[in-house]
């Protein structure tokens, strides 16, 4: 493993200090914070809930870092100035703050942070009571959240929150392919389906953060509370708050976790030379063409001593590695005279588990905030991220299936150091992937991530408040693609093979810079006049993003050894670049009234222009209604003791999505040269049309919901249903072929989800040494594709109006032909088949196999999903676990690894009880070379398709908390170590490798990674 | 409230923000790299724009990695003369899967291209008038008929009658379905695109890239002969050869690589590439031919050719040769040997096309050998050819025929005299094989003579492994036509019989 993270060479990389002198800093701002000396007082005291002690409990003089913790009957004893306050906090408690007031005995009790009646959830451009909330929003914690150990943010809210489905693609370290989808696939257009994300009141990036730097995730699902993002909320809306810091001294904390990584699952191949050479040779004499393997040759593998010039090589153990990843975190945080801030640096050294790919993750995040004076607050949140990536040019996917195209019949590299591309030439292949990366034939990705903003609050008059905030996302992406030359050598013989396929050797570099500002300036109103409490904002927002890129490439290197532009020879050089900008400018507002607290309304309104639509029709209007009744409230529900809170609400409203092409409108050129005459001549053609009268793609979204929360805030259930509906559609019309033009953007099309989300939590504290929790949630959706145009047909899915978006079409796959006579009275297949091919079904019963017999198959997308959540504590014990799951879904898989001998590749293990004559087998075919053999790869069926169903124990976590004197004396206020485990144990049907992924598609994918995670986190 | 001076200045500060960042123009913007079409066709200059944008479209891609449509050699896949280990353009699964509306990408690609081409065209004719005049503008518009005749042939060629579309296609209603034109309308419409661009076109020799006056007679004589209008075809064809500004390169192998191509007299038409900014599809021809074998001749075609015939060892390598014959690679590689590096054995490796100062080609090496549609050599056999079937075997016939067979360097004996007109059109066929063997001519050879079906279907490309046998039915004379295409036109677009 290589481990820099707190080498010198990276950290002066990022931060430009050395670490001596960061050590120093540290010592620096240490010693600001612990020399305040004040005048001392004892004081005493119990903590407690309810009528149960708390042990554990942080007791803090405000603005110092004197503190300690309730021991194991809620007592505590500090040193405090008598006009010192004590701040008492505990997870999952509502901090509390106590005045000495010159008292030596201060007893609190502590309310639970969960209660509905006190959390406040953030929402679009502010923050809600959560008892007032009309809409459907939904929030976790960045405690909740960070149970589970992960690099990347966005793969933890997985589970987390109804309405979100996360799916993550593969485990390539800082690529990790996450995909959200809040509440299903709504558009077919480019549009697309990613949610919006807002860090810290703007428009930014969740990837970018470390997990420890979030305070609070929302998940705005519904269009009540992603109308007042109006354009940009069809999607739903995550709304993400960082840390700020908290009033009550300073606190240093820093964590720091190994993470041992492997793949969940890889399939099982043949690895034995003879037996790979004689089902190759039975495939390809199956398949119809000639055995690549002599008797002789076979024999020689299969009685051969020296096995190191006739291996039985496994390839994918070279392939793949435990990885060990490390993190480190530390926080500085604190706040004292109006002055609250939170500084959050983070390192995290993730080498891939496959070989080739390493991910070093730099984070910053500084979030400060201060009241300047009884009216004004300033504040900022800067988010740094630098990435530093390594990877295979040609992608993990391509890695692992040139990887399976090898035949074990060779090393990687002969003993002389050689690297083999085949040990016969006449061989089918790939690319010799342990070269790849021996040869350090790997992109270098440089990354460079800056987001912030600057807000000022100002007090105008009591309840009137006016809200600025600024703020810009800079990325800057450079990447450094050098291909070497590579001598390949074949095994038997040692002869010349050529180069290596890297592509066409050289350099391209390459750099991406975008820069996005956006700025808001609204007021805030809010007053209460007797029964009624009215709270409104509205403001004024844009945006603006610009976009440019820049790439040069030299061929023809004279040496492997330098991967600079200068290097290379400037004849053939070559170099593109351009820029692209898009804007949005915005009104809105947003009121909510309520009455009594028990009547609550709410409205939102935007009104949208973009620069991405044609002039007369790029301003559109969002909007959305909603109501709550809080029953609980009523007179005749007063006497029903169990229950504390029951809210029905419901909303309805439009929201926008425009956020196709740049300029999907606009009539352009395209440049088409040609080589007259021994020069290249400029050309232009125009061969696209456009639509003039282009507008916004609506979603219209329907929502009721209930809130409940019961014994005494132990159980607390949320369920929403939903019908969303989104038409005019963003689209590419559907242009014949002879108009020989790209089809214009038009808006057709409509889609509707319909679905239900539910979430239920009970937690409970027996006794005061152990508490529990348990949390269910459940999601279901339809999806409706309900208006399109003519029907498309894909290779494996059809767009057909009443039918799911992409609905499964294929041919149906009956068994395997066991005999001639099968096949001669059976009907008509496509290709002509032979026995042990496959049979497709004849389902219009014409007798005749055409494109008329493929039949729609369920599966496309999950029937529901679930997740539950358990956590408990005993003692200093806690512990917690998620389990995850998703039912019903289908994948059509094919290619390397599920299909045998596609360029050679290693069939796996079960192909050992294929067809043959003398094994009638009705479930896998005649073994075959899967290039093109029509008999089983000339159309698709349901033989390709398979269940990717899964429940996974996605997580657990135990840990201890260390609290005693002597860490104490040592000026240490907890130790937090623990042990956790990622995608502990999946059950599914799924073919050999993991069944969580995005696509269709080829069967082989970076794998999910199962990690065993040892931590400590140490409080100051 | 107080309000001293220092919060004045801060709340006007903030205040201006919105003001200063309210730019009127900050929703329009427009694509920084590309013209809009509302300046074009403005000026003269206009005209030579888009008319080079139309030749652009002769590298339209193909149907697979290392080839455009226009790959000429990978053609031969699709034929008894060349086997495709790495299906390059599609050829090798059209012969061991068949063509089907959703056939892999060649199916729709082609299909697509040259109607993509057309639209250019359609509209170039359209607005050329608004900037140019005079015999500019014929020259110009002429060589527009020829690139959509160009185009159309190469539909009707593949996929037999096909919508004709003429107009310029921003003014079109597409959203009705077009059916297919009558087959003869679809001729027609060639043949008269074909003369307005004859009557239009200089009659120089080509040399640049740009059609001339020879370039559209000799695609001209193609279309009467897979017409089967042969006293025409042998007429026009008589005509080109007779103004003499074309002659046969005394170099045979000469015709396929730069910089020779460049004075070649024989090359009537070919897609012209320049190093470095514009070059072959992903890869080298030396790479894909020479290096990875991704044709290989087969020994069907190499038993065609007579014996001594020279154009054997000028198209194919042969296992012994050395850099004395040209074999391009050193080290433990220097001398060719069937069965090592991706040679299969019971084929041969492809010496047509490569440049011959190239050593060791493999990834990174670059060429920019022009692809070569129409040389002299093609309308000498096709006025025999013609002439033969009007009115058989004279001695124009046997002129033509030996000529090509005379070429210096290649100087094959006279063919017998007193050959019937049926042994004539054997040896035509003949010749015809082994003069434009890797040329991409050979699959509308046998279909345009009706024997395909005869000498696809069933045949052995390696005798080395006879159980393999290629397979090829009558209905592919017209390959369907794409699906999206039948669906989108539906339903007054009928599929091709067969589908």
């Amino acid at each position: 493993m290589t481990n820099c993270s707190l080498r010198e060479t990276c950290f002066s990389f990022k931060a430009g200090i050395r670490p001596k002198s960061l050590k120093l800093l540290f010592l620096v701002i240490f010693s600001i914070f612990s020399s305040v000396v004040f005048a001392q007082h004892v004081i005493t005291g119990r903590v407690s809930v309810g009528d149960t002690a708390l042990t554990g409990a942080t007791v803090q003089v405000k603005g110092s870092n004197t503190a300690t913790q309730t021991d194991a009957n809620g007592s505590f004893t500090i040193n405090a100035p008598s006009n010192a306050t004590l701040v008492v906090s505990s997870v999952g408690y509502v901090t509390q703050e106590a005045k000495v007031g010159g008292r030596s005995t201060i007893n609190i009790s502590l309310q639970s942070a969960t209660s509905l009646m006190s959390e406040v959830v953030v929402v679009g451009y502010g923050t809600q009571a959560k008892r007032k909330l009309t809409s459907a929003v939904v929030t976790v914690s960045g405690e909740e959240l960070n149970k589970r150990v992960a690099t990347n943010p966005t793969t933890l809210l997985q589970g987390q929150m109804p309405g979100l489905q996360v799916i993550q693609g593969s485990g390539e370290p800082g690529n990790e392919g996450v995909s959200f989808r809040v509440r299903g696939i709504s558009t077919f257009s480019g549009a697309g389906n990613d949610p919006l994300v807002i860090i810290d009141g703007l428009p930014g990036s969740l990837t970018v953060l470390n997990p420890n730097d979030i305070e609070s995730v929302s998940l705005l699902k519904d269009a009540a509370s992603a109308a007042i993002y109006g354009s940009r909320g069809a999607n739903g809306v995550i709304v993400v708050k960082t840390k700020k810091g908290k009033a009550g001294g300073f606190s240093l904390q820093y964590n720091y976790n190994l993470g041992i990584s492997n793949p969940t699952s890889l399939p099982d191949v043949v690895s034995n030379s003879a037996e790979y050479m004689e089902l190759s040779n039975e495939a390809y004499t199956n398949s119809g063409r000639a055995p690549l393997y002599t008797q002789a040759q076979i024999d020689l593998y299969r009685n051969a001593t020296d096995r190191v010039k006739y291996p039985n090589h496994k390839w994918l153990n070279d392939l793949f590695k435990t990885a060990y990843t490390n993190n480190h975190y530390l926080n500085l945080s604190g706040g004292r005279e109006n002055t609250n801030y939170s500084l959050g640096i983070g390192i995290t050294d993730q080498p891939g588990t496959m070989i080739g790919f390493e991910y070093k993750k730099y984070t910053m995040d500084l979030g400060l905030s201060s009241k300047v004076n009884k009216r004004v607050t300033i504040g900022t949140n800067v988010q740094m991220r630098y990435g530093d990536r390594k990877y295979p040019p040609q992608g993990a996917g391509d890695m692992f299936l040139s990887t399976l195209a090898q035949s074990p019949l060779y090393p990687p590299k002969s003993p002389d150091g050689r690297w083999i591309k085949r040990a016969y030439p006449n061989e089918q292949g790939n690319k010799n992937t342990v070269a790849i990366v021996g040869e350090d034939v790997r992109v270098r990705s440089y990354d460079y991530y800056l987001q912030g903003n600057l807000s000022m609050d100002i007090e105008i008059v009591k309840g009137l408040t006016w809200e600025n905030r600024a703020g810009a996302n800079y990325d800057s992406y450079k990447s450094n693609d050098f291909r070497p030359v590579v001598q390949t050598y074949y095994y038997n013989d040692m002869s010349s093979a050529g180069l290596l396929d890297v592509g066409t050797p050289g350099l391209n570099v390459g750099r991406t810079d975008n820069i996005y500002t956006v700025y808001y300036s609204q007021l805030n109103f809010k007053r209460t006049f007797g029964d009624h409490t009215l709270s409104a904002f509205g403001g004024y927002q844009q945006e603006h993003n610009q976009g440019s890129s820049l790439n040069a490439g030299r061929t023809q290197f004279t040496t492997n050894l330098l991967r600079e532009l200068n290097a290379g020879p400037s004849n053939g050089m070559t170099n593109s670049g351009t820029s692209s900008e898009w804007a949005i400018r915005s009104f809105y507002g947003n009121l909510n009234y309520d009455f009594q607290d028990k009547y609550l309304f709410g409205t939102s309104v935007r009104y949208d222009g973009t620069s991405r639509l044609p002039k007369d029709t790029r301003w559109g209007l969002f909007y959305s209604f909603s109501g709550a009744w809080r029953i609980s409230k009523e007179a005749f529900l007063q006497d029903v003791r169990w229950l504390n809170d029951l809210k029905i609400r419901g909303s309805w409203g439009q929201l926008g999505n425009q956020n196709i092409g740049t300029y999907p409108y606009q009539s352009t050129l395209n440049n088409r040269d040609y080589a007259f005459g021994g020069s290249v001549s400029p050309g232009y053609s125009a061969s696209t049309l456009v639509d003039p009268s282009l507008t916004w793609e609506t979603t219209r979204v329907l929502d009721i919901g209930m809130d409940l929360s019961a014994f005494s805030n132990k159980l607390s259930i949320t369920a929403d249903w939903f019908n969303k509906y989104t038409f005019d559609i963003l689209r590419g019309s559907q242009v014949p072929l002879w108009l020989g033009l790209n089809a214009p953007t038009i808006n057709n099309g409509a889609v509707r989800n319909k679905g239900l989300e539910i979430n239920a939590q009970y937690r409970d504290r027996i006794s005061k040494n152990f508490s529990y929790s348990i949390g269910v949630n459940f999601q279901k959706y339809k999806n409706i594709l309900e208006s399109y145009g003519k029907t498309e047909i894909g290779n494996t899915t059809i767009r057909e109006e009443r039918h799911p978006l992409d609905e499964y079409y294929m041919y149906v796959w009956d068994g395997i032909f066991q005999s001639q006579e099968e096949i001669d009275k059976s009907p008509k297949q496509p290709v002509t088949p032979t026995p042990g091919d496959l049979k497709i079904r004849d389902v219009n019963g014409d007798g005749n196999i055409d494109d008329k017999d493929r039949s729609y198959v369920g599966g496309k997308y999950p029937s529901y999903q679930y997740a539950v959540n358990l956590s408990a504590g005993w003692k200093n014990f806690d512990f917690s676990a998620q389990l995850y799951g998703s039912q019903g879904q289908k994948i059509y898989v094919n290619g390397w690894g599920i299909e045998p001998f596609r360029q050679g590749s290693v069939p796996t293990t079960d192909w050992r009880n294929r067809w043959t004559p003398t094994n009638h087998t009705n479930t896998m075919p005649k073994i075959y070379v899967a290039d093109s053999y029509a008999p089983v790869q000339n159309y698709a069926s349901t033989y390709f398709l398979k269940d990717a169903s899964f429940m996974r124990l996605k997580n657990v976590q135990l840990g201890y908390t260390l609290r005693s004197h002597y860490i104490n004396k040592a000026g240490i206020k907890s130790v937090r170590v623990y042990f956790a485990t990622d995608n502990v144990i999946t059950f599914s049907k799924f073919p050999g490798l993991d069944p969580e992924r995005t696509s269709d598609g080829n069967y082989v994918t970076y794998p999910q990674i199962r990690t065993f995670t040892f931590g400590a986190n140490v409080q100051f | 409230m107080k309000f001293s001076l220092k919060y004045i200045i801060l709340y006007s500060l903030t205040s201006s923000i919105l003001f200063v960042s309210c730019k009127k123009d900050l929703l329009d913007v427009s694509p920084p790299d590309q013209l809009s079409t509302s300046v074009f066709w403005k000026t003269e200059a206009d005209a030579d724009l888009a008319l080079t944008g139309l030749y652009n479209y002769l590298y339209a891609s193909g149907g697979g990695y290392a080839t455009s449509q226009y790959t000429v050699m990978a053609w031969d896949n699709f034929s008894d003369d060349s086997y495709g280990q790495y299906d390059y353009g599609g050829g090798t699964s059209a012969l061991t899967s068949g063509l089907t509306p959703l056939s892999g990408g060649f199916v729709n690609s082609y299909y697509t291209n040259n109607y993509r081409a057309i639209a250019a065209i359609n509209s170039f004719l359209a607005n050329v008038d608004k900037v140019l005049t005079g015999d500019k503008l014929s020259v110009y518009k002429g060589e527009a008929y020829f690139l959509r005749a160009f185009n159309y042939f190469w539909l009707a060629q593949l996929y037999g009658n096909v919508p004709v579309v003429k107009a310029d296609p921003f003014t079109l209603d597409y959203k009705k379905g077009l059916a297919k034109s009558e087959r003869a309308e679809v001729l027609q419409f060639i043949e008269s695109d074909l003369d307005s661009a004859i009557a239009a076109l200089p009659n120089i020799t080509y040399s640049s890239g740009h059609a001339v006056k020879g370039t559209a007679q000799g695609y001209k004589v193609r279309v009467l002969l897979f017409e089967k209008k042969y006293s025409e075809a042998a007429a026009l064809a008589k005509q080109v050869i007779d103004d003499n500004n074309y002659s046969l390169n005394p170099n045979y192998a000469s015709n396929f690589y730069k910089p020779d191509q460049n004075s070649s007299k024989e090359i009537m038409f070919s897609v012209k590439y320049q190093l470095p900014n514009i070059q072959h599809q992903d890869v080298a021809l030396a790479v894909h031919l020479q290096r990875w074998k991704g044709e290989l001749g087969t020994q069907d075609l190499i038993n065609e050719y007579e014996a001594g015939d020279p154009r054997k060892t000028m198209t194919f390598f042969f296992a012994g040769d050395t850099k004395a014959q040209g074999w391009p690679f050193t080290g433990d590689l220097s001398v060719a040997m069937i069965g090592k590096d991706s040679w299969l054995n019971g084929y041969y490796t492809v010496k047509k096309w490569l440049t011959p100062s190239l050593t060791n080609p493999d990834y990174g090496a670059l060429d920019d050998n022009d692809f070569v549609l129409l040389r002299l050599a093609d309308v000498k056999l096709m006025y025999a050819e013609a002439q033969n079937e009007a009115g058989g075997a004279d001695a124009t016939v046997y002129q033509q025929v030996n000529e090509v067979r005379a070429r210096p360097g290649v100087n094959m004996p006279s063919l017998p005299s007193g050959l019937s007109k049926e042994q004539m059109r054997d040896r035509i066929r003949h010749e015809r094989r082994v003069e434009f063997a890797m040329e991409g001519l050979r699959y509308f050879d046998l279909r345009r003579w009706g024997i395909a079906t005869q000498k696809l279907n069933g045949f052995v490309p390696n005798p080395l492994v006879p159980t393999i046998k290629t397979k090829y039915e009558d209905k592919y004379e017209f390959w369907p036509i794409p699906q999206t295409e039948i669906d989108r036109n539906a339903p007054v677009l009928v599929q091709n019989p067969g589908y």
